[in-house]
């Protein structure tokens, strides 16, 4: 297996993040051919040929979003999701700190395409570095007369906004959940409305993307949709960066391309092995069910094998490939239990069978962990996590956070049942404060 | 100097043009609550009730509304001075818990939070200090860092 790089291209070229460099390695040419010659509809028949796909985690087919957007009416403001929405990923701060100014050209492209006038780059607050790269090269993308300026020969001015957001946010919901918190609303995901499926803004239709589904195109503009077709599969076109994190020798983020090889292959050729031949556990945080190592190894990177999106037969979401990978210095019930901590703290808590159900079941986890199988009822456990799990395609909750905290720890306790009993020690607290310190051996893309 | 005092220092810093600016940026003006606080916070200007005042005239709204919205970032109401150790699933896994243990005994409680991710995951165990990071902490190099922290003066 080897890295196909197209959303990471010139990743680690020095200065990666300033206009010349990006320009003298073509950056810009995508922007400038689909504002000066084609038309908006034209840059989306070339993102349908390409079959380009939103890598946020849901997969859904780009050039169809924005025709079914102008179909309701077009959108007024693109919102583009530069915060990670769930722990152990970390591709789109890398592209906001390495290659601002793709992530800048990809929102124009698609402001264009959807004749939207205003772009708001919704960055994590905390992550002043980010915030800092990305709002030089604004200013940089400013003083050339990329953005805020009447542009080819469209005419079309595209206004960029940096908004700081607060993060970590719940694990989906972002579509609805960045213009609730543009507008000072509390920060909770909304229900659609059912008639219009486009998210509003002050009022005004929106749409939201994710960083790393616009840094595509303007590799897609410049170089051509076939180019971009020949990576990956009928379904699912292209390459995919996965964050891989963890007991692993070498973590970073590898863009590969899909279905080009299995998720052992890719921890055994570029991210160095594991960090001791010992039993593997796997979280996937963007909603599939954990898996052990033998499973984890033979698993292809394809989104198009899992249940979500692909209708596969493996059970959950591919998400965005994201992996956390652990070895036997923790147990199957310290990954779930601290897995469900992370859940709880991030839910918004409107939703009672997220708040509620979340807190009952870290309860139940820890007097598991603390006393065995005899201290709870096992029937109610798994009850409560089928609950959570179908809450949102129930309407009991209106987004899909409460699925990926139950898919997590569904996978996590079904690893090794019969060893539960073992697992479990008094006192225990998720994966002890007193741990080592461990350390990779190198970093791929260091921070 | 007040800490409004040194809004409107700000104001005067920043310039009225791009305050107008940020304040274009949004259908109602209520939508710069959020960056024009976040730009204070770089400034190391702490968010009290003065400046919450100012934030609100500034952006033709409530305190309640300015209040409301800044709840949502629990880091914006810390110490800009304080230390932040990501506890986010591989963070933990690479040994967060010793990091936040080691740090607080060294520092007190007080200076050191926590964050639940700061998806820089590769780099784990991660603290942020005044929007630096610090990654692949080994022991002697968070030893080192948690000397340098002792002297709050030189530790940026």
């Amino acid at each position: 297996m080897q890295e196909r790089r197209w959303l990471l291209e010139g990743v680690e070229r020095p200065d990666a993040d300033a206009l010349d460099v990006y320009r003298r390695n073509g950056g810009y040419d995508g922007a400038w051919r689909a504002f000066d010659e084609i038309d908006p509809a034209a840059v989306i028949d070339e993102v349908e040929a390409a079959g380009l796909r939103g890598h946020g985690g849901a997969w859904r087919p780009v050039a169809a979003r924005w025709r079914a957007a102008g179909a309701l009416g077009g959108v007024r403001a693109l919102l583009v999701d530069v915060s990670e929405s769930e722990s152990g990923r970390f591709r789109d701060r890398k592209l906001a700190e390495r290659l601002p100014h793709r992530l800048i050209e990809g929102a124009l492209i698609a402001a264009h395409a959807l004749t939207a006038d205003d772009v708001y780059l919704c960055v994590r607050a905390d992550w002043r570095r980010a915030r800092s790269v990305l709002g030089h090269a604004m200013d940089e993308a400013r003083a050339a007369g990329w953005i805020d300026r009447a542009l080819g020969r469209s005419g079309h001015a595209v206004r960029l906004h940096l908004h700081p957001v607060p993060g970590p946010l719940p694990a989906r919901g972002t579509d609805q959940l960045l213009p609730h918190l543009i507008e000072c609303s509390r920060p909770e995901p909304r229900a659609s409305n059912g008639t219009n499926d486009l998210p509003t803004l002050f009022g005004a239709p929106v749409l939201v993307h994710t960083a790393a589904t616009l840094a595509f195109l303007p590799a897609i503009l410049a170089r051509g949709s076939g180019a971009f077709r020949e990576l990956g599969s009928a379904d699912f076109p292209g390459t995919v960066a996965i964050s891989v994190s963890g007991h692993i020798r070498r973590p970073g983020l590898f863009e590969v391309e899909i279905g080009s090889g299995s998720f052992g292959e890719l921890i055994d050729t570029l991210a160095g092995g594991v960090v001791d031949e010992t039993d593997l556990l796997a979280v996937f945080p963007g909603g599939a069910p954990a898996l052990d190592g033998d499973a984890l190894k033979s698993l292809q990177i394809d989104p198009g094998v899992w249940s979500q999106p692909g209708g596969g037969e493996h059970e959950g979401s591919f998400g965005c490939g994201t992996i956390v990978v652990a070895d036997d210095a923790v147990t199957p019930l310290d990954l779930a239990a601290r897995w469900l901590d992370h859940a709880a703290q991030l839910g918004c808590g409107q939703c009672p069978v997220c708040r509620e159900g979340s807190v009952w079941l870290i309860q139940h986890l820890q007097r598991l962990r603390e006393g065995g199988v005899t201290a709870i009822d096992p029937s109610a456990l798994q009850e409560r996590l089928e609950i959570l799990a179908h809450g949102e395609g129930e309407g009991l909750a209106i987004c899909g956070h409460p699925t990926v905290a139950a898919h997590v720890t569904q996978g996590l306790l079904q690893i090794a049942p019969e060893h539960v009993d073992s697992q479990a020690s008094a006192g225990a607290t998720p994966i002890d404060d007193d741990a080592p310190l461990r350390t990779a051996d190198s970093i791929h893309l260091r921070f | 100097m007040t800490q409004l005092a040194i809004a409107e220092r700000l104001r005067a810093t920043v310039g009225e043009a791009r305050l107008q600016s940020l304040l274009q940026a949004y259908a109602e003006s209520r939508g710069a609550i959020l960056p024009l606080a976040v730009l204070l916070r770089d400034e190391g200007v702490g968010i009290d009730d003065d400046v919450v005042t100012w934030i609100a005239q500034t952006c033709i709204t409530s305190t309640a509304m300015v209040t409301s919205a800044l709840s949502a970032f629990p880091e914006l109401m810390n110490d800009p001075d304080s230390i932040t150790v990501c506890d986010g699933l591989s963070c933990r896994l690479m040994g967060a818990g010793y990091v936040q243990r080691l740090l607080r005994d060294r520092l007190g409680s007080d200076r050191v939070c926590t964050s639940p991710c700061q998806n820089a995951c590769s780099s784990a165990p991660i603290v942020q200090v005044r929007g630096t990071l610090y990654g692949g902490l080994q022991e002697a190099s968070l030893q080192a860092l948690a000397q340098r922290l002792e002297q709050p003066e030189r530790a940026s």
